[in-house]
């Protein structure tokens, strides 16, 4: 897991490694989608060189492709919002698809 | 591999294998004639009502199916699929329409990246008209089209499904979901079709495999040799019966009217032509299942006449609307219930909305005395004596001449002598009465088993009943899928049942059965299947106990 805190007034972002070997796809993208509908402040996902997208939105973090060793940055603003973003990196650095292993 | 399931029947069958279809009308673009927020709440209604009915699958399937079931719900629930159609209305967009584009655009995406992405576009597309279909209160699922012979493979078969389908091609029907009694069920013994309910993995064989369909053991083979297809391609020849029809009646010459379950005026003609006697149960939800609204008064008059007319004078009993939680109207809203088959339904759909109820009691009356035909009236649901009076009170008020209440709810037949002290007539609904007495939900296939109105507890409340309409000197009718098992029925009967009513395809086997044995002899057969542990026991004791060959 390669983290790096980049924290200023508002933004928390934090980068992570795809854990899962068969991306943030089907069952993986299901569990980052519902650890998201629990995060308040909510979070966004978007590749390096990407636009945010809403996390809670499966056809959103579907459409982004995040396949296994891609880097995802992780963001949220306001009260909480390093809780919230530390509990998606720790989900998303892991192995989600129990039966891949 | 062989699936197993429940046999409905004991026919066989054998085809390849095809999966239901859709054919929504595709929405326009045109400008809304509602207001905005009109809208909005049409989409939020028809996207939760979807959502519901894919967790309800999803909680009933395994594996795969689950898996992709429980992501369809997110994706109905995707709050940025939802600001696109909030955005679409908010452009003058009518609710079909932005359901229908924004679950299109956001497939689109997926399908540019590929791979498994564009696999769940499949599911976004399928969303959408699923959306559309809730929205525009037309079914989804329609059948396939082939040129031979078919087995439809389906998770299970909603009433609105079954009430559209062109089944002249389909040999054979086979769902995952399901019970015996369920609607699939009730379809395949209308049609006379092979059906084989509640097997888990079938919604796995692919489209086009050739499948054998055995009712009698209940399995379905999806590698069977080509010389077994042959055998039973060979053997499924119908030995039409084209002896005309005498009255229902036991050897003695005890007369038992043997009436049609019917749901449309093509019913009425087929139950006549099969010689039923009258109906006994005349389903009036084909009125209102699929309409945007409720049908006006004129229009339930007219399909009501239509129907009594058709019948050339029998008697017909017209049960009031069975709708409700169980089976939802689009113009009704009753919101998501936990428990559908516990809350409202029946008549307490009426008692909720008594607009409803006094519509159609209004509309009846003008078809009663339209005189085209002997109109009865029941309501369903009935809890108890004081509901039954509740009714009755309404209906003579309306003006019908005679009144009565279905018996499917427990309560409801251990006080049935109270109920014959204000009704003219009862009418039991095994179905319910079985999926009440036993506590198990008829549309869950994880609990079929249960769904056996043979128990020997469903029999004893059916004989108090009987014994309740002997004292009363009162008609007692049975208008459930028991009624068309032949043997079932000698028991019924037994049981001090006066009239059976059934799909009219099972009319010839049950009056060919009934006529071999005399009024004394089936109340023995009914005494020997009340003393029984088990519904199996039951059915076991009957058959060892028949003093000669029901054929």
């Amino acid at each position: 897991m390669s983290t790096e805190l980049v924290e200023n007034e508002e933004l928390v972002s934090v980068e992570v490694v795809v854990g899962s070997k068969a991306g943030l796809h089907a069952r993986p993208a299901a569990a980052v989608v519902s650890l998201a509908g629990k995060l308040d402040p909510a979070v966004t996902l978007r590749k390096p060189e990407g636009t945010a997208v809403n996390a809670k939105s499966i056809v959103k973090v579907l459409s982004q492709n995040f396949c296994h060793g891609d880097l995802v940055v992780v963001e949220a603003k306001g009260d909480g919002a390093a809780e919230s973003v530390r509990q998606m990196v720790e989900l998303i650095a892991q192995e989600l698809d129990h039966e891949a292993e | 591999m062989k699936y197993t399931g429940m046999g409905v029947g004991l026919g066989v069958a054998a085809g390849p294998v095809k999966r239901m279809a859709h054919t929504v009308p595709e929405p326009t673009g045109g400008p809304s004639t509602l207001p905005k927020d009109v809208e909005i709440e049409r989409a939020k209604r028809a996207l939760d009502a979807v959502a519901a009915e894919l967790e309800h699958r999803a909680q009933r399937s395994e594996g795969a199916a689950a898996e992709v079931l429980s992501a369809q719900v997110m994706m109905v629930q995707d709050p940025d699929v939802w600001d696109e159609i909030e955005a679409s209305i908010e452009e003058g967009k009518s609710a079909e329409w932005a359901a229908h584009s924004s679950f299109e655009s956001m497939a689109g995406i997926l399908k540019s990246l590929g791979g498994t992405q564009a696999e769940r576009a499949v599911d976004l597309i399928d969303i959408g008209w699923r959306t559309v279909a809730t929205l525009m209160g037309v079914p989804y699922g329609v059948i396939p089209v082939s040129d031979e012979p078919f087995v439809l493979v389906a998770d299970d078969l909603s009433p609105a499904d079954t009430a559209v389908l062109d089944l002249t091609q389909v040999a054979a029907l086979v769902t995952s979901g399901g019970s015996p009694t369920a609607h699939t069920a009730i379809l395949a013994r209308a049609r006379g079709l092979v059906a084989v309910v509640s097997a888990s993995g079938v919604l796995d064989i692919p489209d086009d495999t050739i499948v054998i369909v055995d009712a009698a053991t209940g399995t379905v083979d999806s590698e069977p040799s080509a010389e077994q297809v042959e055998q039973v391609k060979s053997q499924r020849t119908e030995s039409a019966d084209d002896a005309p029809a005498s009255p229902g009646r036991t050897s003695d010459g005890t007369a038992i009217p043997l009436l049609a379950n019917v749901g449309s005026v093509a019913d009425a003609k087929e139950a006549l032509a099969k010689g039923a006697e009258g109906v006994g149960l005349l389903r009036t939800e084909f009125l209102f299942l699929g309409a945007s609204e409720q049908p006006s008064v004129e229009t339930q008059a007219t399909e009501y006449t239509e129907i009594v007319a058709a019948l050339g004078g029998q008697k017909v009993t017209a049960r009031t609307l069975d709708a409700g939680a169980d089976k939802p109207l689009p113009f009704l809203n009753l919101g998501h219930e936990e428990n559908p088959a516990l809350g409202v339904r029946g008549i307490r759909t009426g008692i909720k909305d008594e607009s409803l109820l006094k519509n159609q009691l209004e509309a009846l009356v003008q078809t009663q005395n339209a005189g085209v035909g002997e109109l009865w009236v029941m309501a369903p649901m009935i809890a108890d004596a004081a509901e039954a009076e509740w009714f009755v009170k309404h209906a003579r008020a309306a003006g019908l001449n005679k009144v009565g209440v279905m018996i499917e709810v427990p309560s409801c037949a251990l006080v049935a002598e109270d109920v014959y002290k204000v009704v003219d007539f009862v009418s039991i609904g095994t179905n319910d009465l079985t999926q009440y007495t036993m506590a198990a939900d008829r549309q869950n296939g994880a609990v079929a088993g249960y769904q056996d109105a043979w128990h020997p507890a469903v029999l004893r409340l059916i004989g108090m009943v009987g014994a309740a309409a002997t004292k009363a000197k009162k008609p007692l009718s049975v208008c459930g899928e028991a009624a068309s098992d032949p043997l079932l029925a000698l028991v019924l009967v037994g049981l001090g049942v006066t009239s059976l009513s059934m799909t009219p395809n099972a009319l010839r086997d049950v009056r060919s059965t009934l006529v071999r044995y005399s009024i004394d002899e089936v109340r023995e057969l009914a005494n020997l299947a009340v003393a029984a542990g088990t519904a199996a026991g039951a059915r076991e004791a009957v058959r060892a106990g028949l003093p000669r060959p029901p054929r």
